[in-house]
């Protein structure tokens, strides 16, 4: 099976290597030279790429602590492509804050230098919560491979795999003691993972609401990003699950009622969002404060309509369609629902933070926000680097938990006793 | 090394076809009160503790 993907594989994998010379090179042109407005695209990007990690850990630690079984499925894909994700969205920061000279700056450094990083600077907190995140869900992954890890050096042909792949297992054996250990500091990590879930884009989320840019300066931002982080995440989880699944022929494993309930967490979370933009709407007119009724204006009747009103179907209609069962069933409205959430979640950051910036107070400074192209491609070179280490990933690490899926087995609880064949009645003949 | 020496028993080794059936030799196995066991499993088996 993996010869013959692997030519896919290759060939996908050539195309993003491409990408990457454009990526690196030109990315450096235009640094240092950006007005605030300019920032735009790095902004986006980042909340973007650190809203899709947030199904991840949301699938490994709340549900995991809700024992929702079906978790063991998808989880093991799902954490990395929050792992991969958050790569790149780190790439981000160093673009948008303009500098990157200055980058060293959101990195406390010892007192000695004396030099004091502003504490109350969001973009600190920032890089707490980030590496917090990325540090906690790298040990998460980790540990819920080590035992595939063994499984893989156990069956592995070639000696240097079977090296590789026993360095990785850490000596795992299986053994009663061992599980014991494993499951309580699995259970411990995913107490540890559950309150980043909703902490790393609540302050992600701070980044505008400490500001007083109209559009930015509201309270409800935190709950409301997480809420569309998870929307954006699952999404993405379908979006690259669906495609995985039919090509690895895992019908058996993420079945349709893994994807059944996936559509409806989208579902919910999708009409959370909703919520928080009526809910924007209103306090904009409720407020009274001119500013920020006229960016909500502007932010669905300006000049970029468009966005907003795309994000606004992306987002909250086209869900609604979860509604119906027949559409969380069929291949093709699931793919397609899960597409419009992708483009109507990066709109949605887009809207927030271009769309606030190009009109603020001063309409003297009033203009349009126009990428570069050096923005577009680092934004296409991040998606790059995002698939190609997820097909890494597939390709040389198992992409679902097998220890897990089978513990969830009714065969592997020990009281189980299989249903016994009742026996043919016999014919009466009369 | 003698020969006798050479056949002492040095551990039992058994495979199970079942979490069911290895879990009740587990119990068998601590009823009779042996220390130096483990039970070996591709999966966690609640209760084996």
């Amino acid at each position: 099976m993996v010869v013959v993907l692997s030519r896919h594989y290759w060939v996908i994998g050539g195309f993003r290597c491409l990408l990457y010379p454009l990526f690196a090179f030109h990315r450096s042109r235009r640094l240092g030279k950006q007005h605030s407005d300019r920032l735009g695209l790095g902004i986006t990007n980042f909340v973007f790429w650190i809203g899709i990690g947030h199904a991840g850990t949301l699938i490994s630690a709340i549900l995991f602590l809700c024992q929702q079984k079906w978790r063991t499925a998808i989880n093991r894909s799902a954490e990395a492509m929050t792992l991969f994700a958050v790569i790149c969205a780190g790439i981000f920061p160093a673009i948008h804050v303009g500098r990157i000279w200055m980058i060293w700056f959101l990195v406390p450094v010892p007192v000695p230098n004396w030099i004091w990083s502003n504490f109350r600077s969001p973009l600190l907190w920032d890089v707490f919560a980030v590496s917090t995140y990325f540090t906690v869900s790298v040990f998460f992954w980790y540990l819920g491979l080590v035992p595939d890890l063994a499984t893989m050096r156990d069956r592995a042909r070639s000696p240097i795999a079977k090296i590789c792949y026993g360095l990785m297992a850490l000596g795992w054996q299986g053994g009663n003691r061992q599980w014991r250990h494993y499951e309580m500091s699995y259970l411990v990590l995913a107490g540890i993972s559950t309150p980043l879930v909703l902490s790393v884009h609540s302050t992600v989320s701070f980044d505008f609401a400490t500001s007083l840019i109209p559009g930015w300066h509201t309270t409800i931002f935190p709950p409301y990003f997480v809420a569309g982080a998870i929307f954006g995440g699952f999404a993405m989880v379908l979006t690259l699950l669906i495609p995985a699944r039919s090509l690895y022929q895992l019908h058996d494993i993420i079945t349709w009622n893994h994807i059944d309930v996936m559509c409806k967490i989208i579902l919910l979370t999708g009409s959370m969002v909703g919520y928080s933009y009526f809910m924007e709407f209103f306090v904009a007119y409720y407020g009274a404060n001119p500013y920020e009724r006229f960016i909500f204006l502007n932010r669905y009747f300006g000049p970029y309509w468009w966005v907003g009103c795309g994000m606004f179907a992306c987002n909250v209609i086209i869900p609604q369609l979860f509604w119906i069962r027949a559409f969380r069933r069929n291949i093709v409205t699931v793919y397609f629902v899960a597409m419009c959430v992708n483009v109507g979640m990066w709109y949605e950051r887009f809207a927030i933070i271009a769309v606030s910036l190009h009109r603020d107070f001063l309409p003297s400074s009033w203009r349009m926000y126009y990428p570069t192209w050096v923005d577009v491609f680092t934004f296409v070179g991040t998606i790059g680097i995002f698939v190609t280490l997820f097909l890494l990933f597939i390709r040389f690490l198992p992409m679902v938990a097998m220890s897990e899926v089978k513990g969830v087995l009714p065969e592997a609880n020990p009281h189980f006793r299989p249903v016994p064949v009742p026996k043919p009645i016999p014919a009466i003949t009369i | 090394m003698t020969p006798a020496r050479n056949k002492r028993l040095l551990g039992v080794i058994a495979e199970f076809g079942s979490a069911a059936e290895l879990y009740r030799a587990a119990e068998r196995v601590q009823d009779r009160g042996y220390r130096l066991w483990d039970v070996h499993s591709p999966f966690p088996i609640h209760g084996m503790n």
